[in-house]
């Protein structure tokens, strides 16, 4: 671990984070106080009702507010979304910071926190005289669609603009306590597209000179403090899995702003006492004084980084290598299929004298299923992606198990029912052309979205990496087509979609394994077993069965919701390499070298 | 050959009596003639741009008072402001540039007048600046009408590393640059001498390249070494000062028009406690010691007036008093005279202003203490010219 990672820095000059003496103290809490009443009395009117009157508390500010309707287009229901302007006086009036605090948040509580400190905040901005770039303040109904479709139409359609939105914060709140207890920063952005570490630097920083202590990547409050192997592993895991599932959940805050050149951070309040609520206030208030020192647009630092901890990353240099193995698996694989002909049953030396040379129409074939099943399985994505769009009545349920998991499943079992039900032969050269084809283009594709969006790229190679092993046989043997099928569902798609999407729905705390193995008691684990059955005997079956549904359809929604690439890319290249290699493993081959000898015995 | 006679032999006793102090008036002359200047100007130039970098244009509106304060005329000052803070949105203060976080001293008042500003600061307008090589049409106001009796004061601060220094974000200068202008500086005649002071990061390296006489150097840190902020103001959000030019400002401080400080007690001042940093000082290519050199040679505008005391009143009037007939009053207003005098003759150059060649008796009638000779000559000559022309 030493030398792999770095302390972070604020990179860029002009950032000067914690340099200002942030203002937003005790009497700004009693207006946040007051509001908090009114937000708090209004908490059952209807949404425009509540912006009508927050709408009029702006003005009065003097914000130029403005509200942006929105059909949520599968209940129907009007979610309109309230946002207010600061034409900042001294600007140039063509940059802008963003404070978003939904209605709601992503559990569907009422944010009171962070509506309240978001109204203090508005009135204090204010009276500062030191802005540069303009303040913009949404109040969207939730921090999902609805704030996804008002910075969609921020860029597209909307005619009250505040100029470029260089940095956004969202705020997630829901008590109505005073005091909170620690803040999480979240970081991810949609196909990998990370704020600049400046940014999250500048926030972390300025927390912990407020002495609020900072998580990244859900650390639990425990492990704050810690610094070994195994919390900064945890977090680590934990980190790569937020990355790489960025764009697919129901809730997507700060993932909202991805795609727009914005560097866009979640800031979430856990409940406590350590600290209260006019910290939060000042960590924004500083942050955005940071954000307007600014200059130029956030390009220093690191936009491609794994946070290990609020004040350690892994940069792109470092992480890159391991990525860069995974896929070269399949890049070795290939040039195995090459040279040593992928074939289960053949001596690999013997055949290399005559291996390198594939005969032209196997391979021009061997091209052709492959360009065939990457262009299916890229349709396929294209299709269900569009599917909630066109308005089509589907049950989530049946698309995920009756279209997806189950036909994947039974495929996978291809190789051992061909054993015994096709008995067809084909050239020794087409399978291993489509071999070398389909898993070089793996390799090929793991490593272009690599440099982009590494934790995908890592976990789709770490997941499909059983699908370098599956092997054609010329002599039949029951046992290499088990052994196929074993790797073919082990790699399969769906059976990740299962897993992941389980793991998703029922929150599995990863921190509690990483407690019993770092400090193994049998009593330890006793208990966790026993919390585990606990848990089995209270969950209802339907969340193991929800969980990969909700999982499929986020993965379905992503490219309209947000342009997430996620699903396209999986079935750019993992859906139609994995459905390749079940056609190799599934058909025998001509013995070539035994061809070869009756032909010489018959000249 | 009577008639020429005596005439001539009042020339030769006048020569003889008026010989001692012409001759002391002379060497205090020559020896300190390569250093005599005219006239001061400053050269002050902050090479940074952005708001984070406040504390440059603060460090060079500081200077920019001092120099002012201490008498060298706008005319005579080139201040070069690369950005504009004090408009700056980010400015809670708006049009005011301070120095200090107690914010007593408001630099950008209504009495500023900035040369070049924003992007005219390039390395090209500085290396023309010194030069002096210009297009027809440049204003006078923006040249440096410098000649070989000018004392320069340069100061540069910005962000430095080795050798060179950063104009703009955009450029830089290098010291074999400087140090070429200087050289053509010098054979133009365009100044007595150079104090050359720079306040950036390796900011001794800048001065390591000069080769013309005359220069002195001072850099706040030595190579390899940063140079620091002294402190931030929390409500402007930014480090308002450096290090070496706070301190520096500490000791200008103290120092007026008729300071007799020296820049070696300047450089005394600075230690690494106070600057973080090794301060640099080369005096390689100059031939004063620093501990001969006023401050005010270059940092203000002095000049030299040497006040004569006679002693009489020379305008006195009489008003009746009789205390001015008292032998006694009359008595110690001459010691006082003279003690008074004593040490302006023999320390300073001060009868290298007066009219050197003038009169000799004017010469020998100003020395009181020479009373007696200046009678006895102005009775000879009475007497030789008597003698010559009573013989016709």
């Amino acid at each position: 671990m030493e030398g792999q990672n770095r302390h972070t820095y604020i990179s860029e000059n002009a950032l000067m984070p914690s340099q200002a003496h942030p203002f937003f103290r005790e009497s700004e809490w009693n207006f946040v106080r007051g509001y908090r009443n009114e937000i708090i009395s209004m908490m059952h009117m209807p949404l425009a009702a509540k912006n009508q009157v927050f709408n009029d508390l702006l003005t009065e500010m003097g914000y130029k507010t403005e509200i942006l309707n929105y059909t949520d287009p599968e209940t129907g229901i009007e979610k309109p979304t309230l946002y207010a302007i600061y034409h900042v006086p001294k600007g140039d009036d063509t940059e802008a910071m963003v404070l978003t605090a939904p209605w709601y948040n992503p559990e569907g509580k009422f944010n009171v926190n962070a509506l309240a400190l978001s109204l203090g905040l508005a009135k204090y901005f204010r009276r500062l005289s030191i802005w540069a770039k303009n303040i913009i303040i949404i109040f969207p109904d939730n921090s999902d669609d609805v704030l996804r479709n008002w910075v969609d139409a921020y860029h597209t359609s909307l005619d009250n603009t505040g100029g470029s939105i260089e940095a956004a914060i969202v705020l997630d709140c829901p008590s109505s306590k005073d005091y909170l207890g620690h803040i999480e920063i979240e970081y991810a952005g949609v196909n990998g597209q990370l704020p600049n570490l400046d940014l999250v630097n500048t926030a972390i920083m300025v927390a912990e000179n407020e002495a609020v202590k900072v998580s990244v990547n859900g650390c639990p409050f425990g492990q704050l403090w810690t610094n070994d192997y195994y919390s900064r592993l945890c977090s680590l895991v934990n980190g790569i899995f937020e990355i790489a599932g960025a764009g697919i959940s129901e809730s997507l805050n700060a993932q909202c702003f991805s795609g727009w050149n914005i560097q866009a951070i979640t800031i979430r309040a856990i409940d406590g006492d350590r600290n209260d609520i006019t910290n939060l206030g000042r960590i924004i208030e500083s942050t955005f004084r940071s954000v307007n020192n600014l200059l130029e647009k956030f390009h220093q630092s690191f936009f491609f980084y794994l946070l290990l901890d609020p004040k350690i990353f892994v940069s792109v240099g470092m992480y890159l290598p391991a990525g860069g193995l995974a896929a070269a698996a399949f890049v070795v694989a290939s040039v195995n299929a090459w040279v040593g002909g992928n074939d289960a049953s053949a001596d690999v030396i013997s055949r290399i004298q005559h291996s390198l040379l594939i005969k032209s129409i196997p391979l021009v074939a061997a091209c052709l299923t492959a360009i065939a099943s990457i262009g299916v399985c890229v349709f396929f994505a294209l299709y269900t992606s569009g599917i909630f769009d066109q308005s089509m009545e589907f049950d989530p349920f049946d698309l995920t198990y009756k279209w997806f998991v189950l036909p994947l499943f039974i495929s996978s079992l291809t190789p051992v029912v061909s054993y015994f039900l096709l008995k067809v032969k084909i050239s020794a050269d087409y399978t291993r052309a489509l071999s070398l084809i389909v898993l070089f283009f793996m390799g090929y594709a793991l490593v272009g979205l690599m440099v982009l969006n590494f934790p995908l790229s890592f976990v789709i190679a770490i997941c499909a990496s059983p699908l370098c092993f599956v092997r054609y046989a010329s002599k039949p043997s029951l046992k290499r087509r088990l052994i196929n099928s074993v790797f073919l569902f082990i790699s399969c798609p769906a059976l990740w979609l299962i897993v992941f999407g389980i793991i998703h729905k029922t929150e599995f705390d990863l921190d509690r394994l990483r407690n019993i193995v770092q400090y193994f008691e049998f009593s330890l684990l006793q208990k966790e077993v026993q919390n585990l059955l606990d848990y089995l005997e209270d969950v209802d079956p339907q969340v193991f069965l929800d969980g990969p549904v909700e999982l499929f359809i986020g993965l379905l929604k992503g490219y309209n919701r947000v342009q997430c690439w996620t699903w396209i890319f999986v079935c750019f290249s993992w859906l139609p390499v994995w459905i390749s290699m079940n056609l190799i493993g599934s058909i025998y081959v001509y013995d070539e070298i035994s061809d070869k000898e009756v032909e010489k015995k018959n000249q | 050959m009577k008639v020429s006679f005596f005439p001539l032999l009042a020339f030769l006793l006048s020569a003889v009596f008026a010989a001692e102090p012409i001759s002391n008036a002379q060497t205090t002359d020559n020896s300190e003639s390569e250093h005599q200047h005219t006239n001061n100007w400053a050269v002050i130039i902050s090479t940074s741009r952005f708001w984070f970098n406040y504390r440059h244009m603060a460090n060079s509106l500081s200077m920019y008072r001092t120099v002012k304060r201490l008498g060298i005329p706008d005319s005579q000052i080139i201040l070069m402001l690369s950005d504009d803070i004090a408009c700056n949105p980010r400015n809670a203060f708006q049009g005011e540039v301070f120095n200090n976080a107690d914010r007593q001293l408001e630099l950008y008042g209504d009495n500023i007048k900035v040369d070049y500003r924003g992007y005219e600061v390039t390395v090209e307008n500085f290396i023309r600046l010194l030069t002096d090589r210009w297009p027809k049409e440049q204003p006078r106001s923006k040249r440096l009408l410098t000649d070989e009796n000018s004392n320069i004061f340069i100061y540069l601060t910005g962000h430095g590393g080795d050798e060179f220094l950063k104009f703009q974000d955009a450029e830089e200068i290098s010291s074999y640059d400087i140090a070429d202008a200087f050289e053509q500086m010098y054979e133009k005649k365009r100044y007595n001498e150079i104090f050359f002071m720079i306040d950036t990061c390796q900011a001794n390296t800048m001065y390591s390249k000069f080769y013309s006489p005359n220069i002195i150097s001072c850099g706040s840190s030595a190579l390899h070494e940063s140079s620091y902020s002294h402190h931030s103001d929390t409500e402007i959000g930014v480090a308002v000062i450096d290090r070496f030019t706070y301190y520096t400002l500490e000791f200008l401080e103290n120092i007026t028009t008729t300071s007799k400080s020296t820049l070696q007690d300047l450089f005394d001042s600075y230690t690494y406690e106070k600057i973080h940093s090794n301060v640099g000082i080369s005096t390689e290519l100059f031939n004063r010691d620093p501990k001969d050199v006023l401050i005010t040679d270059f940092f203000g505008n002095v000049q030299k007036t040497v006040i004569d005391e006679p002693t009489e009143d020379l305008l006195y009037v009489y008003d009746g008093d009789e205390n001015d007939y008292s032998a006694e009053t009359k008595l110690r207003k001459v010691d006082d005279a003279s003690d008074l005098k004593r040490p302006n003759v023999t320390a300073k150059s001060s009868t290298k202003n007066s009219s050197f060649g003038s009169n000799v008796i004017t010469l020998a009638w100003k020395e009181n203490t020479d009373y007696l000779y200046s009678s006895a000559l102005t009775v000879l000559i009475i007497v030789t010219f008597f003698f010559a022309y009573n013989k016709f």
